[in-house]
């Protein structure tokens, strides 16, 4: 039975870390989309250009919290479905959300993983982009003459905004869940098994 | 009922209420990114004819960034 309840968890600490993935590419494909538009209405108004920047955030930031939001409360019902016992129609409500827990445990992974790992190649990057640019061709910081600065800007777009997309997402699943686990363990209107009946 | 009674004599909340208002507000924000998402697509990817001409010329920066930007987000599509 105990061997049960860890796959359950680790049911959804693999769907966590999937969405966590998800976010990431999200955000890469939004900051792609946006940036250069940004950009170029920055040429005619600051105030254009910081509109298409706030919209792209809005879109990363709804969607994200929106897509995570709804997968939770799918991985809910769905567990919901299997702990409910089909005769009673009981279920424990603290068991569920510790199953429950691990969507936000593979979120944080991810988003671990995808800050450091981004982090250590853009600064690989930013260093060899120095060296070759400002050292060695005296050209300005983030020339688009250097090609190595190409290869910056793909380490920024990892670390920084999949990273960051991420790590919002999983900051969010793990609070969700720990707020989830802390409320199944008030026993106000359980029954003396801690048990909940719908 | 998550909570069979409140001190304050409030109705409370049932499981699949609490799982609705998750839905509600998880789609009112899926609408608003793809709202927001629509107004950047209409947002025309063509650079002005200023953009392109100082391009030509070698000296602007900035224009080089901004066909770089379009040419991945074409790739993007």
């Amino acid at each position: 039975m105990d061997s049960f309840k860890s796959a359950y968890t680790a049911f959804a600490f693999a769907i966590g870390a999937l969405t966590s993935m998800g976010c990431g590419a999200l955000g890469m494909l939004v900051a792609t989309y946006s940036n250069y538009r940004t950009a170029i209405k920055a040429r005619n108004s600051l105030a254009d250009a910081f509109r298409v920047a706030y919209q792209a955030g809005c879109v990363m930031g709804f969607a994200l919290v929106s897509f995570g939001l709804m997968m939770l409360a799918l991985v809910i019902i769905v567990f919901k479905a299997i702990k409910t016992d089909s005769v009673t129609g009981h279920y424990n409500i603290q068991e569920l959300f510790e199953s429950v827990a691990g969507y936000g445990l593979g979120g944080s992974t991810v988003a671990l993983f995808a800050r450091v790992g981004g982090g250590i190649y853009t600064k690989a990057a930013d260093v060899g982009a120095d060296l070759v640019g400002k050292v060695e061709q005296n050209l300005p910081e983030d020339s688009p003459k250097n090609p190595a600065t190409i290869a910056d800007n793909v380490g920024d777009n990892v670390g920084d905004v999949a990273g960051m997309g991420a790590d919002l997402f999983g900051s969010f699943a793990e609070a969700t869940c720990a707020a989830l686990v802390i409320s199944s363990t008030n026993l106000i209107g359980t029954d003396i098994n801690g048990e909940i009946r719908y | 009922m998550l909570g069979s009674s409140t001190p304050d004599g409030l109705a409370p909340l049932s499981f699949d209420g609490a799982l609705t208002i998750v839905f509600v507000f998880g789609g009112l924000g899926v609408l608003w990114a793809a709202w927001n998402w629509f107004a950047l697509s209409r947002i025309s990817t063509v650079p002005d004819a200023d953009v392109i001409s100082s391009k030509s010329g070698g000296q602007d920066n900035i224009a080089l960034v901004i066909d770089i930007g379009a040419k991945i987000s074409d790739g993007a599509k």
